[in-house]
Order: C-alpha cells, then structure tokens, then sequence
C-alpha cells in the first residue's frame, strides 16, 4: 500500500535567502514536506497524524488541497518547487519517519521530499535558473518547477512511486587482466578511476607475475590476474589520500642560493617526524601517542588526555557543498571516536578557503570557471554542512576562520578539525590510547549498510576535478546515526566490550579492517554479511563503499554477546564480518566463494617510492587567473581603515558563526566572540577542562593560523608565519608556551610535473621549502606537531564560462591548527571591558605590507617599507611569547588581542567595538610611517590593554623582562578613534562597517 | 534528592545538565530512554530533567519522535510524577518534547516553530522571570542565558499559557516574547534558553555575570525537593 501525505506549516516562515535570490520577487517562499509511505497495510490516518506532525505547528494533508482554505492570508503560489533526493541518496527525514511509524506499530519503507512555494509574481525563467539550483544539487536531488495551479491540482497524490536503486551489478568477483601494454594499463586505471601510476600498475602486475604468487592463487582457485576487488583494494591502499606518497618521495632538490644539490628521502621522515622527535628529546615529556594513531595524543593535564585531528574534505565539497562539509566534520569526529580505544569529541574546529563572494560583481562573469559553483553559493553550502554536523552531534564548534582569495575559485578548501577527550586509564585499567586486536578477534562494523554512495572517494580525492568527476563520491552524512553510534562506542568501550577500534573514511572497510589486520597479520572477512541499502551491490563495491557513519570494532568472543545486545539496544546496527589472524593475509570471501587474497605485506608496504623532482623558486610575482580591481584610498587613513575592516578577510563572521553552537557540553569559556557583549572576536576557542573531568582550572584553547598569500614571497615564511599565528592566537588567551602542540594540514596544487602541469617541480619546491621552514619554526618554538594530513591536487583545469581554457590552482596552503594549555587563572580575552585602560604594542616591530590585507586592497602601497619578510626573526617572537606569559601570570594583563590581517587599528578597533569606546591614539610620527605601525602585518605582536593603575607596574616588569612595548592609545567614552593621521572616527561606523552585510 | 536525567537518540546536554544539578547539591543518574522500559523505574526519582539536544535530528520537527518514544510508556507515569508534587524541567529540545507531552498545557495548543530569522542561532539573551511561583525561578527576577536553537519561536495559538520567562529581545519572534512557561502547578518548568551553559561566571561572555546565576534554577528545585522528600 502507497500513501502519499504532505506537512505544511501553519505559520510560514518567509526564507529569505531563497526569496532574494529572484530579481525584484517582492513576494513570500516557503518550505513544507511530503512523505512516501509503503507498507503491508494502510496506516490508520489517526496513527499518521500522532506520528508526524504537531497540530501547534502544522497540518497534515493526505489529498488536494484548496490552498486558499489553509492559507486565507497569503497569495496563491505562482510556482511551486519539488525537491527529492535520488534513488539511494541517504534520505534522514524518512529514516525518522520510518522509526516513528514503528513506535505506533506500523512497519513501512518511506522517502521524503520538499515543496518550496512561490507566493507572489515572478518570471518562470527566474524561477527555473535562480532559484531551483537554490533548493537542491541536481548531483543528489531531482528538482522540478511546476506552475502553482497545475501542481495543486495534480494527481500527485494518487500516484505516488517511492524511488528505489535498480542496479544489478553481479554478485561476483571478476579478473582484471593486467596483460597488455602500458597505456593499456594506463586506460583500465582511469576508467576504474584507480588513479595509479604506472609504476605502481607495473609492480602490481610484477607481483602478480612471480611465481609464488601464482602458485598459491591456483592452489585456491584465485584467477592468476588480481580480481576486482583486489586491484580495487591496492588502488584505495595506495592512493595518494590514504599513503601520503608525495611525502614519502625521494626527491631531488638543488637549492637555488647554495647551488647545492640534494636528495631527501621523505619529507615526512624528513622534516615532519623529525621536528617532533628533536623537540621531544629536548625535553617535552607530554606525548602520548603522535605518528601511528589515527590522531594526535598528548598528556597536558594529569587527569586527562586530549587528542586532535584535522582532515581537509575539498573534492566532495566541490561537488557538494553541504554534503562534503557535513561527512567531513562528521568523519573527523569518527576520527577522534576510534583514536586509542574511543575518545570523545569535545569541541569541533573549521577553516573554509574560499574565492571571494564579490568575483561575480568584480570581474567579467565569462571569466569565472565554467561548471563551478560560485563562491557564495559554495559558503552557504559548506556553512550549512558543518552546522548540521556539528549541532546535531553535540560538539561546540569553538574555532575557526575563513581565507577569501581568488584563487581557491577554483577548489574550495574545507577544513575539518575535532579535539577529543581520553582518559589515561579506562575503567578496566587498560591503557585509554592502546589498541589491542588479537588474533580470533571478531570483527564487528557498525553504524549502518553501504551503498553505491562514495564509492571512489579516496582515488577522487587523488585526482583534479573536471567536468566528469564521479557523483558516486557525493554524500550526506546522517548526524543522529553517528550520534547514536559514538554513545553506544562510549558506553561499550567502558563496559571493556572491545580491544580495538577504528573510523571508516577513505576506502571504506578495505582501509579500515586492512589497517588493523597489520596489528595482527591478518583477517578473514565474508562480505555478504555487510548489510547493503539495497541489491545489486557486486563485491568490490561493498569492499570500498565509504557509506558513512561506520566504525570497524575488534572484539573478543567472549564479549561479543553482550557488544551486540547493547547496540541493539541503542539502535545501533553491529554485524560481525569475521576475524582477525595471524596468516599474513586479508581473506575476502563473498558467501563461499574467495574474492580476494592480499598479502598484507604487499598491500601496505608494496607501494613503489615515488622520485620526483623540485625546483626552487622566490619572490614570485603573483600567477593569478584574474587580476582584481584596487581601491585607491591611501591618502586617508581613517577611510583605508573602515575600507580594511569591511572586507570579506577581516570582517565580523558573526552571522554565520552564531549559527554553530559554540557552547553545547558547557565547557566552552573562550567564546568566537569573547566579550560581555559578544560583539568583538576572540582571538581563540577556549574550553574548561575541568567540566570535562580535568584537574582544577584547566583549560585547554584552540588555534589556528595560515598565510596562503606568503607562498609567492616565501614558502619558507609562509609556514613560519602559519604556526606564528597560530601560536600567537592561544598565547593571547592566556595558555602556557611550553604546553602548545601542532597540527600540520597541507593543500597543495599538484606538484608532481607532468605534461599537463608544466609547474610541478617548482609546486614541489615550495613543498620542500615549506616543510623545511615547519621544522625550523616548530623546533624553535618547541612546539611538536602531533598530527596532520596533506591534500594534493588542488587544481581546476577546466573552461571559463566564454569557452576558453582555464586553469586555476590554489595559493600553496598550509593550515596550522594549535592546541594549548593554561590554568583558568590566567584566562584572557580580547575586549576592553573598562574605560581606565591603557593599550599597548607588545612584542618586536617586525612589520611589512608584503602580501597583507592593505596591499591587496589598496594600490600606492610600498612594499620596500618596513622590515621584509625574509628578515622576520622568529626567535624574537618566541622570547616575546615567553615574557607575555611572564606578565600575565602577574596579572597585569586586562584584555589582549593579536596583531594579524589588517594590522595594528584593525585589532585595536576589534577591541573597542563591544562599548563602542572612544581611542585616542598616542604619539607623533610620518604618516608613510604611521601607515606602517597602523597596518603593517608581521608576526609575533599584540595589543596588550593594562588598567590605569597596573601600567607603571606592567612597564616595570617589561622592561625587566627586555620586551619591547610602547603606549599606543587610551580608552574614553567619546565613541570616536582620533589621532595625529586621523580625524574624529566615528567607532560606531567603524563597527558597522566591520559588521558587513553577508546577506548572500 | 536523586535526579532523573534523560538521554538518547540525539539529546546531547545530559552531561552538562548532570553537573548542574550535581553543583546545586543533588544526585545525579543520567539514563538512556530505551533503559527506562519499567515506568515505575522514575518514582525513585525526586526530579526528572529533559535536557537539550538534537533528538532524531529534529526530522519531522523538534522533539516530535522522541515525544512519540516516552509517551508510549511513560507519559502517565510523568503525569503520576508531578501529581505527587515532583519538579520537572524540559531545556530547549526538552522543552519541545514537553510541549508535544502535554505537560505544560493540553496537547496540540502550544509549539515551537522554526525561528522567524529561519535559522539556527547561539546568542545570549536576558530574561524576566514573570512567575516567581514556578517553583524552579524563586526569586530570580533577571538572568542572562545562552539562547541555542533553530526551532524555538513559542507559538501559543490563542491559548492562555502561564509564561515563566520572558526575552528582553524576542530573537526569535516568539508569542509575547515567551522564553518559557510553567504548568498549573508551577512544577514543570519548560525553556528554550540553557541554564546548565551558565552556571558559573566563567562560562558567561567576558566572564561577567548579569542577574542570576543559571545554577540558581536547579537550586531552586533541589532546596524544594529536599523540603518535601
């Protein structure tokens, strides 16, 4: 029996975001929802109307409908819009409906959908260009526009179809002959979309060649060329995403100022790995756990542990924006949750880099890339995704940033962080960061079935976008799932249910249980035992679906009972695929019939070294797609600062950011916009510890910093400029220098040289720089990095909307994430709360306009100003950050806010914009030099506010300290900034200029 | 003074809402609703929380399945609960599952709709307290409290509610400016804003606190519990 039945609000809500996207619409759009039921007998309308729909808020309709009758005040809709998700795309609104029809009894299959009325006159073309890719992804949804009179009267609801997959792959696993020449293997690698090289196809085939091998597969009745799932298996295991390859190359590198030639076997070993392990030798003793997990762990406090992550989800987010961003933040919590035996997620983090929302108004629109989603569309997507994620799970997203730049139009950059919490000891007293798979060992996955969905995910990532990229890579994540599986793991991992455990991302089971048969030299799986969202699933596609919300568990028999029992319990699907050995191989059967055998030897340490080969390069002039138009305003300082704090960079994100809850769990102290009023922005995101079971007055902040534009001066400063700000940003909040870890989240464009990327030894170059310059800043500052994660192809090579060929890579782009600890105590915040304060610069004046906010904007600017970048001495600022401490343990320190984009004003003015206070700004100088002190950008400084009555003793203890400081201004309540170079400012225009208007 | 706090399928402040209670000097147990199958199992208990969070990811409108979940084996059992003269509390998603109960006026009168902005948002709002007598808001005249929720714009449909709390600001375009409302008996206190997030002077913006203290709510329950119990 189908039944088809449609929700409407009782009080429509207008969404104007929708409604400002058709030109001169004065009129009214809103949403309601439609089900798809199917069940064995027809659900009384009574049980329909208890289970779906609140008779405060809606009602409930089984038949046309009179709109007027329902809505007497509105107009008749002039369109209506009809949203529903592809065959198999996960549908979570129906999965609520489902559960909540069996609460009542009722067993049934549904879909859900969406109607978006069009209440008020507009031009059906609008309505079809503007406004219908508003509404859904046609990669995920299938969008029609009806004409509001012919849908109300239509037969909808007497024909109603509930879509469903129809594919019939074979249930089978089938050779894949590696016979024939190079390009032939080069053409079955694409077309599988395995993206592997052709000396990897060529020592894949070698294996398969050797005799041994041979011997032992016709033994077991394996066809002597590896089957589908085989080859599908080694693709995923080696891919770019899951084996890091480029960080692992030899690489040739003749360094342009020695003229020196070197090879350096491994960036990774190299420079990553080695920063850590010189920084721990030199005394840091509070690493748990940092190169083999699948997140960092460290020890700051003594009652427990906290491990970080960082994932980037940049190809997905393309596709989809609201898909990429929410599987991302949903997959970097699985991260957290199977890190050592199950940590919690505490607080999420998130860095979009996206072209500047004004390209479309400030270039030609056949400029931009064809095929592309413009960047402002991009950011509502992505923002959607991570506040879906984030809220729906119960995890504060606590910090972040967004980097606008015209050269990520191409690839949007998303960035994924989470902190968990771990305890030392868990309640059985095993050790909370050890993982234990022993061999016999059932292994259990959990959180759901696969599909087709995401098949492909990790080689896509691999590969630049184009025009066909595979909407198989394409998900949603389901946050209520997820949430029920990480409290089901939390409970079981202190019930002592399990020995070790893992997230499914990238690769899906074939990454998961691959990776920890290595712990004990093998597995044995059935894949017909995993539960599939529908048939016609052929082997391999169940081996590397990446279906979300999926953990892989290690349990020993003896408990497997019981794992099950509790997750069915907490609605938590758990089946057991088979178990861990010691045979040296990962067993694949489907049913009875074996359809692989990998030697676990061969898949993870089989993959051939990559040689490459990079070229040194400096003080590039900028290779850009587009030139953007400049403001010429320099000749006003006070109209350049308004100008400087409305851009997309710098100004208030507060619109989308208090659409995050920053503050669920109760722990959150340090808040995104940290003053009594909320308007001025903290510096870092801030968590009490001791709400999470910490010693008392722990706290831990949270940090990030980039500098994506320093990659054409310097990639060297580029990187130490990256963990500057980073480092300076939880410095301001108060956290102890010596307790500071790193995360290292590299995105690059391509970098390996090849006939279609003529630039890839000099991408490469800047890799080796960067990394090279990583080592140097982290070794200085002793800040280890406990984790990171590198994304590599970056590129669009495409057209641009005139039909001409386009290629677009990203500004080089290291994120550096931080994590800092402190006692609460010593807490600081960003806002002037008091009138009887004085501000400070603290720290060394190493200032430059090269690549800041100010010569991006403004044309007249002279970047052989001030100290040049190259220059910047580092070790200053680390003194700086020391003595900062110093000060603040004496408690001197009323609000302190760090020096970054924008510059010296725009940080005073971000301090004063909660009370709106008046600034008087102090001393006499140039205005060529005024210009410099106001705006120049640099590392290592801050504006420090000291109440009146603490400055003699705070220049005291500075100048015993040796730390450079000078008085810049006094706080009034005049409400105007005025100085020597600037005329009575108003703070308010200055604030609601920073206050942009992000209505996109 | 033993408190029920109830989780599961989405809610997410149970742990919070736990240390809340625990600092205004009561016990704590803090169970998933498909472990309380036994209704008798909640007459242990002196008070009983619905916290915030996401149940069922809010499809088909906030608090609407897991409402659907308690009622089949638990709604006259909390009927019983405040019968016999016990406090309940409902926060934000808490609050939308008692609405949908029937627990603060008769099912289907009141409800909380999407917000007028159309969407989420976490700010600090301030707040009146506009009846002393819920037994949870004693003597607190002014509060200022964190404000986390898509769906919380308090429509009253013509009803008379009695409202307990009150937004200086309505951010949400809610009736009257209703942040929250309290039943006959002044015992169930059902709120949108988030009095576990503020329950000492660190956690609130800037670390200055205005008005009450959010701890002062679950003191309030506790003192009065541990009069009568």
């Amino acid at each position: 029996m189908k039944k088809r039945i449609e929700i409407l609000p009782k009080y429509p809500v207008n969404l104007r975001g929708l409604s400002s996207a058709l030109p001169g619409f004065k009129g009214k759009i809103f949403k309601s929802s439609y089900y798809l039921i199917e069940s064995e007998t027809t659900p009384a309308w009574d049980a329909l109307v208890e289970g779906v729909i609140d008779p405060s808020l809606q009602m409930l309709k089984g038949e046309n409908f009179e709109f007027s009758a329902l809505y007497p005040h509105e107009n008749q809709p002039s369109f209506v819009l009809d949203v529903q998700f592809l065959p198999g795309v996960t549908d979570n609104s129906a999965k609520a409906l489902e559960e909540a029809l069996k609460l009542q009894g009722i067993s049934a299959k549904c879909a859900s959908g969406s109607l978006y009325y069009v209440l008020g006159e507009c031009r059906e073309e609008d309505v079809k260009n503007n406004l219908a890719p508003e509404v859904g992804n046609s990669l995920i949804q299938s969008i029609s526009v009806h004409s509001g009179e012919s849908f109300l009267k239509n037969d909808r609801f007497e024909k109603c179809e509930l879509p469903g997959v129809k594919i019939h792959h074979d249930q089978k696993a089938y050779e894949v002959s590696l016979e024939g020449s190079l390009e032939e293997l080069m053409a079955l690698s694409k077309e599988r979309c395995l993206a592997l090289n052709e000396n990897e196809l060529q020592t894949i085939k070698a294996y398969y060649e050797k005799e041994e091998v041979q011997k032992r597969r016709l033994e077991l009745g394996l066809p002597k060329w590896p089957t589908d799932v085989e080859i599908e298996v080694l693709a995923q295991t080696w891919s770019e995403h899951c084996k890091h390859k480029i960080f692992a190359a030899t690489i040739d590198y003749p360094d342009s100022e020695t003229g020196e030639n070197s090879q350096i076997k491994g960036l990774y070993p190299s420079f990553i790995k080695k920063a850590t392990k010189d920084i721990e030798a030199a005394g840091v003793d509070w690493l748990v756990s940092v190169f083999s997990d699948n997140a960092g762990i460290v020890r700051f406090d003594e009652n427990v542990d906290l491990c970080i992550k960082v994932e980037t989800h940049n190809s997905p987010s393309a596709l989809d924006p609201y898909g990429g961003a929410i599987t991302g933040i949903l997959g970097v919590n699985r991260d957290i949750m199977g890190c050592g035996l199950g940590a919690k997620p505490i607080a999420n983090t998130d860095v979009f880099c996206l072209g500047s929302t004004e390209l479309p108004q400030l270039i030609d629109e056949n400029l931009l890339p064809a095929g592309l989603m413009e960047p402002a569309k991009l950011l509502r997507g992505v923002h959607k995704g991570v506040e879906d994620g984030g809220n729906k799970s119960g995890i504060p997203t606590i910090n972040g940033a967004m980097v606008f730049d015209q050269d990520y139009a191409g690839k949007p950059l998303v960035f994924c962080g989470t902190v968990g919490l771990m305890s030392a000891t868990l309640p059985d007293g095993r050790a909370g960061d050890e993982k234990g798979a022993k061999v016999g060992d059932e292994i259990y996955v959990i959180g759901g079935a696969v599909g087709a969905d995401g098949i492909h995910g990790a080689t896509f990532s691999s590969m630049e976008l184009n025009e066909d990229s595979p909407a198989t890579a394409v998900q949603i994540g389901d946050p209520l799932t997820q949430k029920r599986v990480m409290d089901f793991l939390m409970e079981a991992r202190d019930l002592g249910l399990y020995t070790c455990i893992t997230d499914n991302g990238a690769g899906g089971i074939a990454s998961s249980i691959g990776e920890m048969a290595e712990l004990t030299g093998g597995a044995k799986i059935d894949l017909n035992t995993h539960p599939r969202k529908y048939p016609g699933l052929s082997p391999w596609e169940i081996m590397i679906s990446e279906s979300q919300e999926r953990m892989t568990c290690a349990v020993d028999p003896k408990h497997s009972d019981a794992f099950s029992e509790l997750a069915k319990k907490r609605g938590v699907s758990a089946f057991c695929m088979g178990h861990f050995s010691d045979s040296g191989f990962l067993e694949v059967f489907y049913k009875d019939e074996r359809v692989a055998l990998l030697e676990m030897e061969f898949l993870h340490d089989g993959v051939p070294t990559l040689e490459l080969k990079a070229k040194s390069v400096k003080n590039q002039e900028r290779q850009t797609w587009v030139t953007l138009p400049k403001r010429d305003c320099l000749n006003d300082a006070g109209n350049t600062l308004k100008h400087l704090l409305n851009r997309e960079n710098i100004a208030s994100k507060a619109p989308w950011v208090r659409q995050y809850d920053h503050e669920v769990q109760g722990a959150t102290i340090g808040k995104p916009f940290g003053g009594s009023k909320g308007i001025s922005p903290g510096d870092a995101g801030v968590i009490d510890l001791e709400a999470h079971g910490g010693s008392e007055g722990a706290m831990a902040a949270v940090g990030c910093g980039l500098a994506p534009r320093m990659s054409m001066v310097s990639a060297r400063v580029m990187a130490k400029q990256s963990v500057d700000e980073a480092v300076r940003n939880i410095i301001a909040t108060g956290v102890d220098p010596k307790k500071i870890c790193l995360l290292d989240n590299f995105c690059w464009p391509d970098p390996v040289q090849s006939p279609t990327n003529t630039q890839g030894e000099e991408k490469l170059g800047q890799l080796v720089d960067t990394c090279s310059g990583l080592y140097d800043i982290c070794t200085l500052y002793k800040t280890p990095l406990v984790s990171g994660k590198d994304s590599m192809k970056n590129d669009f090579r495409g057209k641009n909307r005139a039909g001409d060929p386009l290629v677009i890579s990203i500004q080089p782009t290291l994120l550096v994430t931080s994590m800092g600890y402190g006692h609460q105590d010593q807490i600081l915040r960003s806002v002037v709360e008091k009138e009887e304060v004085t501000l400070y610069h603290f720290g060394h004046k190493q200032l430059s306009f090269v690549a800041s906010e100010l010569a991006e904007m403004t044309s007249g600017v002279s970047l052989d100003q001030g100290v040049s970048p190259h220059d910047w001495d580092y070790a200053l600022c680390k003194e700086t950050y020391d003595h900062f401490s110093k000060v603040n343990k004496e408690g001197l320190i009323h609000a302190a806010h760090d020096i970054s984009d924008g510059g010296l004003l725009c940080a005073v003015s971000e301090m004063v914009f909660d009370h709106n206070w008046g600034v008087e700004l102090l001393g006499k100088s140039t205005y060529e030099d005024f210009l410099l002190t106001g705006f120049g950008e640099g590392p290592g400084q801050f504006i420090l506010a000291i109440e009146n009555h603490k400055t003699h003793e705070f220049e005291r203890v500075a100048s015993e300290l040796k730390v450079p400081f000078e008085k810049v201004a006094t706080i009034n309540s005049s409400g105007k900034m005025v100085g020597e170079h600037i005329n009575d400012l108003s703070v308010k225009e200055l604030r609601t200029s920073w206050q942009r208007d992000w209505s996109l | 003074m033993k408190v029920l706090i109830i989780t599961g399928d989405g809610v997410n402040c149970e742990l919070e809402t736990a240390r809340a209670f625990k600092m205004a000097g009561a016990e704590t147990q803090i169970l998933h609703v498909s472990d309380l199958t036994e209704a008798s199992l909640i007459h242990d208990f002196q008070a009983l929380a619905l916290p915030g969070g996401f149940s069922f990811g809010d499809e088909l409108g906030s608090g609407k399945v897991f409402s659907l979940k308690i009622k089949n084996f638990l709604q006259d059992a909390l009927f019983d609960f405040v019968a016999q003269g016990k406090p309940i509390i409902g926060i934000c998603n808490g609050f939308q599952v008692l609405t949908k109960l029937g627990l603060l006026s008769k099912p289907g009168e009141i409800g909380l709709a999407h917000n007028e902005g159309g969407h989420f948002i976490d700010q600090w709002a301030t707040l009146k307290v506009t009846d002393e007598d819920c037994i949870w808001l004693k003597g607190i005249k002014e509060m200022h409290l964190p404000i986390r929720h898509g769906e919380g714009r308090f429509i009253s449909n013509g009803h008379t509610v009695r409202k307990a709390l009150e937004y200086l600001d309505n951010p949400n375009g809610s009736d009257d400016s209703i942040a929250g409302v309290t039943d006959e008996s002044g015992l169930v206190l059902g709120l949108m804003p988030h009095p576990e997030a503020a329950i000492k002077e660190a956690l609130y913006p800037g670390g200055v606190v205005t008005g009450s203290l959010g701890l002062q709510i679950f003191k309030n329950a506790v003192n009065y519990c541990k009069e009568r119990f």
